[in-house]
């Protein structure tokens, strides 16, 4: 075998371009030529430095990429959409309750838009939420017809999220961006099984744990459950245990909005209700919603909140 | 842009398609490594390398894929995490037994080879890469670079690997690694 030939073979063997037959026969001959042996393995390096090679162009072309929205970002807007859909549920079932049995309840602006501007030019991304309130309107119906038209317009409310790019980046970017982005998550099968994209999954969590002990969690949505204990009292307390919050006096005047600060290790929850904030704490017991006063807590959470 | 779509775009060789879903599954796929307490940074290069994976094996044709790309950019995804997270309890491991860390060759010779390809040029690096990185065969590297028949790049090649094996034994030689 002439150097050339040997040298194609070796670049076909480390390829995959060989047929069966040729690869078997090759590796006979690796197995009986020591020098041949070391020779592949050196050129196997120099195979995978070449692929290296193209793996740090790619990646820095990844890294050149304006993404929408960051991690913490993303996570923020999920959020508060989860937040922006709890007060309209909760606004929804409220006035339902608030109502005399001889009103209906029609709500006219079924979609609560929350629309979103990446302003990529000075990478920073500039998030806006413009939530249009439910529009009340009262007219004279039957009772069971009352019923069923709120429960069927509160299944239709939806919430959108349109994500716009101001300028710059190529045509396939700006058609991207531009698109709407669903919402929804989608549980992607293989091989029939459906797998989860949200939940940690064990088996790392059993090598992660001994090496990132007291890392905070960058974020996550919250699992929380919020109850309202309707009293006309003008006292608020609240119950706060697992991750069900009771919020016990009359919230039926204003919105309300849950704060989940992650930023440091350990979780902390938020009250925003007719402009006082207060901090909640674990308590299986009722307890007396108290304001915050301290202003620097106070900046901090209206900085927070405006986020 | 449909998946079967996305899967032609790649097997093109078009690196726009690389930049959609690198956007498009960003959030769900750091998201896993965040979930399992990696940083942003670990979150970022995992999802790279998971990414490039997938286009390496989609490009060179090996993909046979049943399920969503989602999906299979998951697992590819949780196997890198994985993967790290073993390299990094090793290497804690190897640190608290006071061990000397030995540099890895293919290091080594990644970084001689990335000298050694930004000397050649074009249209050397393009070949070199289509052939080991793509996995391409030498008349679908004829078509991509307009070169007359499969004869030609065959030559091309390796006139261009001789040139990368000058340039890297100027550095280290097959004994420098395995004697």
């Amino acid at each position: 075998m002439k150097p050339g030939d040997q040298e194609e073979a070796i670049a076909q063997y480390l390829t995959q371009q060989m047929t069966e037959v040729d690869r078997s026969a090759f590796e006979q001959k690796i197995s009986e030529s020591p020098q041949l042996a070391q020779k592949i393995k050196f050129e196997k390096l120099i195979a995978e430095g070449i692929k290296n090679y193209k793996k740090g162009i790619l990646k820095s072309r990844l890294n050149q990429l304006e993404l929408g929205s960051s991690i913490g970002e993303t996570t923020s807007i999920t959020t508060k959409i989860a937040l922006s859909t709890m007060t309209v549920l909760v606004l929804g079932g409220l006035s339902y309750f608030l109502l005399t049995p001889d009103e209906t309840l029609v709500i006219e602006n079924q979609e609560t838009i929350i629309g979103i501007d990446v302003m990529t030019e000075d990478k920073n991304a500039n998030i806006s939420l413009e939530i249009d309130t439910t529009n009340e309107m009262l007219s004279d119906k039957k009772e069971d017809e009352r019923i069923s038209s709120i429960t069927k317009d509160i299944e239709n409310t939806r919430v959108k999220v349109s994500k716009k790019q101001s300028k710059k980046g190529s045509k396939s970017d700006k058609e991207i961006l531009q698109s709407e982005v669903e919402v929804e998550v989608v549980l992607p099968y293989m091989d029939g099984t459906e797998m989860s994209f949200d939940e940690p999954f064990d088996s790392l969590q059993d090598f992660s744990d001994d090496l990132m002990k007291n890392r905070a969690q960058v974020n996550s949505v919250s699992e929380l459950e919020v109850e309202i204990e309707m009293k006309k009292s003008k006292k608020l307390k609240y119950i706060y245990v697992g991750e069900k919050l009771i919020l016990i006096g009359d919230f039926s005047a204003s919105p309300y909005q849950i704060i989940e600060d992650n930023t440091i290790a350990e979780k902390k929850l938020y009250l925003y209700f007719e402009q006082e904030y207060y901090a909640l704490t674990v308590t299986s017991e009722k307890k007396a919603l108290i304001p915050v006063r301290d202003i620097r807590l106070l900046d901090y959470l209206v900085d927070l909140r405006n986020k | 842009m449909t998946e079967q779509q996305i899967l032609d775009h790649i097997s093109r060789g078009d690196e726009t398609a690389l930049d959609y879903l690198y956007k498009k599954y960003y959030p769900m796929m750091t998201k896993m490594v965040l979930k399992n307490n990696g940083t942003v940074e670990e979150a970022n290069d995992v999802y790279q390398d998971a990414l490039i994976v997938f286009w390496q094996k989609a490009i060179s044709g090996d993909l046979k894929i049943t399920s969503k790309i989602s999906t299979y950019l998951y697992s590819i995804c949780k196997n890198c995490w994985l993967k790290e997270l073993n390299r990094k309890k090793r290497l804690s491991y190897t640190e608290q037994e006071g061990s000397i860390v030995q540099s890895d060759p293919e290091d080594i010779m990644s970084k001689v080879v990335k000298e050694a390809m930004e000397v050649l040029g074009d249209p050397c690096k393009s070949v070199l890469t289509f052939y080991y990185f793509n996995e391409m065969s030498m008349s679908e590297i004829a078509d991509r670079m307009n070169y007359s028949n499969a004869d030609t790049v065959k030559a091309k090649k390796y006139k261009c690997k001789k040139r990368l094996d000058v340039l890297i034994k100027k550095k280290y030689t097959q004994e420098d690694f395995f004697n």
